[in-house]
């Protein structure tokens, strides 16, 4: 039912889904409910293309005190109700800059598969530690998808 | 978290190396003529993206007569399938928190 492909730059996930594509694509566009199930702090984002937010997490350390960790969102495309494409990791050390696709279709039985890619993993100027050259970013990623 | 060479990640930087990778790991060993077959980049470049790679440890090259055959060598990938483990993980978790999400919430 549920899959995972690891291509050599980029991690694949289908999840099928029981409901309709509408509310699939609210789920996975809507700040608040991103909020709810994907970043476990909170999620701002402006979700039409060239608009950036912020994803936040706060981690339970060992010695009972939280971390503070959150990532820069860009978006870059809306597609609405099949296709989100958004880059994180920006001016965040801890983690490479990747693209995220969400690609939904409708099911003829009223549910929605949702398809997720992560790639960029491998691109040099996307990596971990790299804090410039983001300017133009953008552009690079649209020509990196296709 | 596994530790993946710099040159490992220098070497595959590039998508027309990484093209050349998949298609040894689709097709299996090949030459530099099959290789370089239906790319509008010319045999030399190619030939160059493939000393990246084996210098990275990511091909190995064998001389059969007077062709050169190219060969993946699996344990870079092996590293990089490792690096990435760790984030197919936790896309695995957020599905499931987005299953439930819709499941309490449809």
């Amino acid at each position: 039912m549920n899959g995972t492909h690891t291509a050599l730059d980029a991690i694949e996930k289908t999840v099928e889904l029981d409901h309709p594509i509408e509310r699939v694509w609210r789920a996975v566009t809507d700040p608040d409910e991103l909020a709810a199930w994907f970043p476990n702090t909170s999620a701002v984002l402006d979700v039409r293309p060239g608009g950036e937010g912020v994803f936040a997490w706060d981690f339970a350390q060992d010695d009972g005190s939280t971390e503070h960790h959150e990532t820069v969102v860009r978006v870059h495309e809306v597609v609405e109700p099949t296709r989100f494409v958004w880059s994180w990791g920006h001016g965040d050390l801890e983690r490479p800059v990747t693209a995220v696709e969400f690609l939904l279709t409708a099911r003829t039985d009223g549910g929605t598969t949702l398809l997720v890619r992560e790639s960029g993993f491998l691109d040099a100027e996307h990596r971990s530690g790299n804090v410039q050259g983001w300017d133009g970013e953008t552009a690079e990623l649209v020509a990196y998808l296709g | 978290m596994a530790c993946v060479r710099s040159t490992v990640f220098d070497a595959l930087a590039d998508p027309v190396r990484r093209d050349l990778l998949e298609h040894l790991r689709e097709h299996g060993p090949a030459s530099l003529g099959e290789l370089s077959a239906g790319r509008t980049i010319t045999r030399q470049a190619v030939t160059k993206h493939l000393d990246v790679l084996a210098r990275a440890g990511l091909i190995r090259v064998t001389r059969v007569g007077r062709q050169r055959i190219h060969q993946i060598e699996p344990a870079p990938l092996k590293q990089l399938a490792e690096f990435l483990a760790p984030y197919a993980a936790a896309w695995d978790d957020r599905l499931a928190r987005l299953t439930t999400h819709l499941e309490e919430n449809p």
